[in-house]
């Protein structure tokens, strides 16, 4: 009877936390389900060193494709033009005394995107917070987080009712 | 006194004239199905298709001046200054010839600035559809005459256009373009790419039409289609007609099916 009580606990205990987890899933990427092949390049900044990682929202690099970097200053007319490598990285070095939104386009075939960038009066590089690479990565961070904390929860209430039902009447 | 109040009136009146004065240019909207609608090619199954028309049916066609803070991912539309054209325009996506240049659509006064992103509807023209494909496919021995006509509506969100060269920037009396960019090697894969690319993983091919066919014709609709093809078959056909909005190669939102395709 006791272990059958605290296995029912535990089972109530974890359709909650899927239905929980199943929840945050769905608000946090409502697209997704229904996202096809598509372009979802990550940036990383150190100082002025610039590299993009060029790839797929599979996961799967975009090898060798076309990048072009354009500055605030002359947005039509590429600053620099280079090839990924094999693995999809391409690195440069940004002209910091350039304020203002830079762009870097990044193509192969049938698939590319642009990219923007920041450069703050004080020479500060920063991503556009919308790149969507950049900001799912936080947002996954988020939802590991919170089911973690959630699963503790729930393993606590579990476990204090264990021990409830262990103390002799 | 009276000399010196005059000076000071036209003066100010002159500031006044050269504050309103806004300048503008010319932004077109134009529509490009590219070399696979202009010069046909081939499927990935084989069959060589040639379009003699390919209509599509768009309104409410808007480009923005979002500074770069757009991203089609959510559905949510493009927020910043905009101009668009509300008219309902059926473009024939085969008109001119090979090289033909991308349609124009229409041609409106813009703000000077960078158009960065654009949405449109594809609703429904006169004759019903949002688009129709007249052409014919030919493999082996065998040669199939089609018209297929597609009544459902979608709705597009898209970024800044990625090609050879950017575009939307409007200068005082410049003239540039935003463009929509339909890409149906989506629906029928295209040969030229492996096997096992994405372009022919997730298509449709013309094999499941060219079945359809009764003494070499094939005339049919979406609802038809739906009948007409296996559950699995007209499953990728409404998904991938869902895909056919990009910016050159940039990607779309597709919000009537929640689709976001980054192809391209």
């Amino acid at each position: 009877m006791l272990g059958s009580s605290a296995n029912l606990v535990k089972k109530n205990s974890m359709r909650k936390l899927t239905l929980i987890a199943s929840l945050l899933i769905v608000l946090l990427f409502p697209a997704t389900v229904a996202m096809a092949h598509g372009v979802e390049s990550v940036v990383e900044i150190d100082g002025t060193q610039v590299t993009v990682f060029a790839m797929y929202d599979t996961g799967e690099e975009m090898s060798n494709a076309q990048v072009v970097v354009y500055t605030p200053d002359d947005p039509q007319n590429g600053w620099l033009t280079g090839v990924a490598d094999d693995d999809g990285v391409f690195a440069f070095d940004i002209d910091n005394a350039l304020e203002g939104r830079w762009a870097v386009s990044i193509r192969t075939a049938g698939h590319g995107e642009i990219l923007y960038l920041d450069v703050a009066a004080d020479g500060t590089v920063s991503a556009e917070a919308g790149s969507n690479g950049t900001l799912r990565t936080v947002l996954a961070g988020v939802v590991v987080v919170a089911l973690a904390g959630i699963a503790y929860f729930f393993s606590r209430n579990s476990s204090n009712i264990k021990n409830d039902e262990r103390v002799p009447a | 006194m009276q000399f010196t109040v005059k000076i000071i009136s036209l003066i100010c009146l002159s500031m006044f004239l050269i504050g309103c004065a806004q300048e503008s240019g010319t932004l077109e909207f134009r529509a490009n199905g590219e070399d696979f609608v202009r010069q046909g090619f081939i499927s990935k199954d084989g069959w060589q298709i040639q379009f003699d028309t390919v209509n599509v049916t768009v309104s409410d066609v808007a480009a923005y001046r979002t500074e770069g803070n757009f991203a089609p991912v959510t559905g949510e539309m493009p927020d910043g200054p905009s101009v668009a054209t509300n008219d309902v325009h059926t473009i024939d996506l085969a008109a001119g010839d090979t090289d033909a240049e991308p349609i124009l659509v229409k041609a409106v006064d813009a703000e000077v600035g960078h158009y960065d992103a654009i949405s449109w509807s594809m609703v429904n023209g006169e004759d019903g559809n949002t688009i129709r494909l007249i052409g014919s496919a030919e493999k082996d021995d065998q040669l199939v005459n089609f018209d297929i006509q597609i009544e459902e509506t979608y709705a597009y969100a898209c970024g800044e256009y990625v090609g050879d060269e950017r575009t939307g920037f409007i200068t005082d009396g410049s003239t540039d373009d935003v463009e929509m960019t339909f890409h149906f090697d989506h629906v029928f894969g295209d040969f030229d790419a492996p096997a096992d690319d994405y372009i022919n993983v997730g298509a449709l091919g013309f094999a499941p039409l060219a079945a359809l066919a009764t003494d070499g014709m094939l005339s049919t609709t979406f609802g038809e289609l739906s009948n007409q093809l296996t559950g699995d078959e007209f499953a990728t056909l409404a998904d991938k007609l869902a895909t056919l909005g990009h910016v050159g190669e940039g990607h779309c939102y597709e919000a009537t099916n929640g689709y976001t395709d980054s192809e391209g």
